[in-house]
């Protein structure tokens, strides 16, 4: 420590010989001062030399500074779309928040550089996919800087089918969510090559990343992968023999799903006009390797269990061929029996994996007759909503209209999760319709009555999900939905909020298609 | 007149986060009605929880509402402004209705009564007895204060350092009242700030020593009666505490008209309120200016900046040996965003030449505007380390905090930056990157 440092923090009365001297200029300064005590002579020399220092300050040696951060290919988006993208970033409306940056990749926009922390810090996986095409050369530079913005490099640059130059440096050393991409990649160009990567390293790799990779397969999934996907279902993980059952699944000549039919078959058969349905009372060896997992979720019985996870991988349409009709007669041979909600959860979950149109209506009709019977929500899913998603935009919306217009103050509030499923936008017919329901459901002297109590109105509660769903053809139409009163009756207040969030999102959506361009 | 404000110059203006956020929100065709500008204002009537009417005089930015709300600007005036920024067709050319003329009227009434009260300043007829009198008899106070000021410094000197670490606060409160008691409350503000000083980094005892030292100087400077020349005189009666009022500064500051670069702003929490700092630099006579404002109990500031723009106005300086501090005389033009590079120091070097000359005429100068030339913001360890860097390799260390916003509109290429130097570390006030000018540090 500096000696006048010291002799300050001792202090001077405990000084034995008190040398004022600085060792610089500000000594000459010190001499020329007219006498006076000791304490204000040191006092002053330490105040002239903290201002020489000061004066004298010098830079310190610069650091080497990484790479300049290279030139963009994109264009940057207007300054209009740019405070449109802070208020989204800020988290007003973020459900639009993916919307307008899938809007901005569309057309080859990327963030302009002072969004680019913000944006960075944004979590959630669909807003990060939305972000990575729109982020730039200058928000993959930036990324590599802080800690937590290094989901960036997880994922590569390029479009989907150009596989960067140092794809087998990255597949032999890179993290597994990135080795998981590369081989993505490489399925797209050279499906063969990409599985030899695999197969030479499978023994080597940890269970859960054996998973990741095999799923990779779905990409370009051919016979060809067959006999590999045939051998994984000997893994010794369960996780493992699962996803293999679940690629080989999706492959209609394989092996394995002739096994499956041929187990499919003893299973259900069609007895004098019913259809009846046998299971082992033991799982058999050969069906554990292929995938079929023992033991059964909480509150499922094991034989259930299998039954349901065997139909789910056929496709709807061998039960057509083996049972002789078609799925809507098909349910009505089912008896009622402990099987048949199984056997209908099966073929739901088989129609959803292999998109088999002709079985999704009827399969809904099912459901929605059985709910309407009172069947119990003791299932986690309610197919309905599944099923309406596989549904073709117009079909999803026919069907909406049907259960809507059945509407009564009775119907319980179903129809709004289902309705919740339709691809949005509506179109503007749907559209019409359903604010013509709103309307009839809720006239303005009803929902204006002390009686009311909007907070259980279904439709009002809505009112939010609406300005996400209703096409720009309808906008003008529900900002002149009612004249409310200008009350301050908390009812009246809770629809005007209600509503006013619904025009606020529309605002922002067109706000959007404005300004992105 | 036209106003060509970006809308995060208009950002900056806000009061606080809430207002700004509300402010951008507010910037909504769909809320207003009878909008308008002509060469003075811009206007309308924003429908909030009821009518409000808004006004801007555009050359300073000042804004009215009726609307109950103390912040200044409302969200309403800010809703206004970002309105004619993000949509100017929203915002017709139109003849004024009385309640702006009126209110233009009255600002005009009120400026000219300032001007005329510092002009008969100037006039000045020479003190009554009576004033000499007090002057007098403040003079004599503060010379008792500043001699038990001194009393205080040696008797720390000679008890040691040491010591001080297990004082409590009231310790250097004390000292601080009597010196406010003496009239002296500059010296009482020094004092107050000493008591941050111990224990907060390893090498507090030298940095006490140093600010002790530099009282030392600041009494004995006073003591030196007219040694010293009257321009240093002034400086040290200012840093003692004799204050001028603004009409003071107007009759016996030098004015200076320029194009005004105004670079930034900082806002620091101060006792019983908040200090903003606002630096200016002239981009002809090539001096800083600080625009020194405070605010208590919550009160808004007064004088509004469009920052990160230039505007050709008069400045009048307070006098003293390193004028520095300044205040707006008159405006002669609407803002314009800055759009070319920064005039500034071409280097790191150079720059603290400068720096050094201004403590040779100013020794207590804690702060200086930096206005730097092609430098590289450098983070390293992960954010935990930042520099800027020049052409020859020179580096200044960032202030603490984040610079990450800094670091994405450079992208590792040289900028133009402004910021604050405090002898240790820049601050950060706003950067010129690619032709635009981005607002730094402020915390909205």
């Amino acid at each position: 420590m500096d000696p006048l440092v010291t002799m300050a923090l001792v202090g001077l009365a405990h000084q034995g010989k008190i040398d004022l001297s600085t060792g610089t200029p500000a000594d000459e300064l010190l001499a020329a001062l007219p006498d006076c005590e000791v304490e204000r002579k040191f006092l002053l020399s330490v105040g002239a030399r903290a201002i020489y220092y000061q004066a004298g300050k010098q830079a310190q040696q610069a650091v080497t500074a990484p790479e300049a951060a290279p030139g963009e290919q994109l264009r940057s988006c207007s300054p209009g779309a740019a405070l449109l993208l802070s208020r989204l970033l800020s988290g007003e409306q973020a459900v639009l928040l993916p919307v307008a940056l899938m809007r901005m990749s569309q057309r080859g926009l990327r963030l302009p550089p002072h969004l680019l922390p913000q944006a960075l810090n944004s979590t959630g996986r669909e807003t990060r996919a939305a972000l990575l095409p729109v982020l730039g050369e200058r928000g993959r530079w930036l990324s590599r800087f802080h800690s937590s913005w290094k989901w960036v490099q997880d994922v590569l640059p390029g479009s989907d089918v150009c596989l960067p130059p140092d794809a087998e440096a990255i597949w032999q050393e890179g993290s597994a969510a990135r080795r998981a991409e590369i081989l993505r990649y490489l399925r797209v160009v050279d499906p063969a090559k990409a599985r030899a990567w695999l197969e030479a390293v499978w023994k080597l790799e940890k269970a859960e990343t054996r998973g990741d990779f095999l799923a990779c397969l779905e990409v370009g999934l051919s016979m060809d992968d067959e006999p590999f996907l045939e051998t994984t279902l000997d893994d010794r993980s369960s996780s493992v023999r699962s996803m293999a059952a679940t690629m080989l699944a999706r492959l209609p000549n394989s092996a394995f799903l002739q096994r499956m039919r041929q187990r499919a078959r003893r299973m259900i058969t069609r007895q004098d006009g019913k259809l009846v349905v046998e299971l082992p009372q033991e799982l058999e060896k050969d069906w554990l390797r292929d995938g079929i997992i023992e033991k059964p979720p909480q509150k499922v019985a094991s034989r259930s269990w299998w039954l349901i996870q065997v139909l789910s991988l056929i496709e709807p349409a061998f039960w057509e061929d083996h049972l002789g009709a078609k799925p809507g007669e098909l349910f009505k041979l089912l008896t009622r029996d402990r099987w048949e909600m199984q056997v209908m959860e099966g073929w739901s979950k088989a129609a959803l994996n292999s998109h088999a149109s002709d079985w999704i209506m009827p399969l809904w009709n099912w459901w929605h007759v059985h709910y309407q019977e009172g069947l119990e929500k003791r299932h986690l899913t309610d197919y309905r909503e599944r099923l309406i998603r596989c549904m073709p935009a117009r079909v999803a919306e026919q069907t909406m209209l049907k259960m809507l217009n059945a509407y009564n103050d009775k119907s319980d509030s179903d129809c709004w999760e289902m309705l919740a499923e339709v691809r949005r936008p509506w179109s503007t017919e749907f559209a019409r319709a359903y604010l013509q329901l709103l309307r009839k459901h809720c006239p303005r002297k009803k929902i204006t009555a002390e009686s009311f109590n909007p907070y259980s109105d279904p439709w009002i509660n809505d009112l939010p999900s609406l300005g996400l769903a209703l096409p720009a053809s309808c906008f003008d139409e529900v900002t002149h939905l009612w004249e409310l009163p200008e009350d301050q009756r908390w009812g009246i207040q809770y629809i005007r909020n209600q509503l006013e969030e619904c025009i606020a999102t529309i605002h922002m959506r067109q706000k959007i298609d404005e300004e992105i361009l | 007149m036209d106003i060509q404000l970006t809308s995060d110059q208009i950002l900056a203006l806000a009061p606080d986060a809430s207002s700004a956020a509300a402010g951008k929100k507010h910037g909504n065709t769909r809320l207003w009605k009878n909008l308008g500008m002509n060469a003075e204002a811009i206007w309308g009537e924003c429908q909030g929880s009821a009518l409000y009417q808004v006004k801007v005089e555009l050359a300073s930015l000042t804004t009215q509402c009726n609307c109950p709300s103390r912040k200044l600007p409302c969200k309403h005036s800010l809703g206004l402004l970002m309105l004619v920024a993000t949509e100017r067709s929203a915002v017709p050319p139109a003849e004024p209705p009385e309640w702006v003329t009126s209110w233009l009227t009255k600002r005009q009434a009120s400026s000219a009564r300032k001007q005329e009260r510092a002009e008969k300043k100037t006039s000045g007829d020479a003190p009554s007895a009576d004033q000499r009198k007090t002057a007098e008899k403040r003079l004599a106070t503060v010379r008792k204060g500043l001699d038990g000021l001194d009393l205080w410094l040696n008797d720390l000197v000679r008890q040691g350092l040491a010591s001080v670490q297990t004082q409590p606060a009231s310790f250097w409160e004390r000292q601080a009242a009597r010196l406010r008691d003496a009239q002296a409350p500059a010296l009482d503000t020094r004092v107050r700030k000493l008591a941050a000083i111990p224990n907060a980094s390893p090498d507090w005892p030298e940095k006490l020593l140093d600010e002790l030292g530099k009282l030392a100087l600041l009494t004995h400077a006073f003591r030196l009666e007219d040694q010293p020349g009257p321009e240093m005189r002034e400086e040290v009666r200012l840093l003692i505490g004799w204050n001028l009022t603004q009409e003071e500064v107007s009759a016996r500051g030098e004015t200076v008209r320029d194009t005004w670069l105004i670079a930034g702003q900082v806002i620091e929490e101060a006792e019983r309120g908040k200090t903003q700092r606002t630096w200016l630099f002239g981009s002809q006579s090539a001096r800083p200016a600080l625009v020194l404002q405070f605010s208590f109990a919550a009160q808004p500031f007064g004088e509004h900046f469009a920052l990160g723009s230039q505007q050709e106005a008069e400045l009048t300086f307070w006098p003293g040996s390193f004028p520095l501090r300044a205040q707006v005389r008159t405006r002669h033009s609407e803002p314009t965003p800055l759009k070319n590079r920064l005039p500034g120091y071409e280097n790191i070097d150079t720059f603290l030449a400068t720096v050094a000359q201004a403590l040779g005429h100013q020794p207590w100068l804690d702060r200086f505007l930096a206005l730097l030339c092609e430098v590289t913001p450098v983070c390293s360890d992960e954010g935990r380390v930042w520099t800027v860097c020049d052409k020859e390799g020179h580096a200044l260390p960032l202030a603490g905090g984040d610079h990450w916003l800094l670091l994405a509109l450079a992208g590792g290429h040289p900028v133009d930056l402004a910021a604050e130097w405090d002898g240790e570390a820049l601050r950060p006030l706003g950067v010129m990157a690619d032709g635009e000018y981005t607002l730094l540090g402020r915390t909205n």
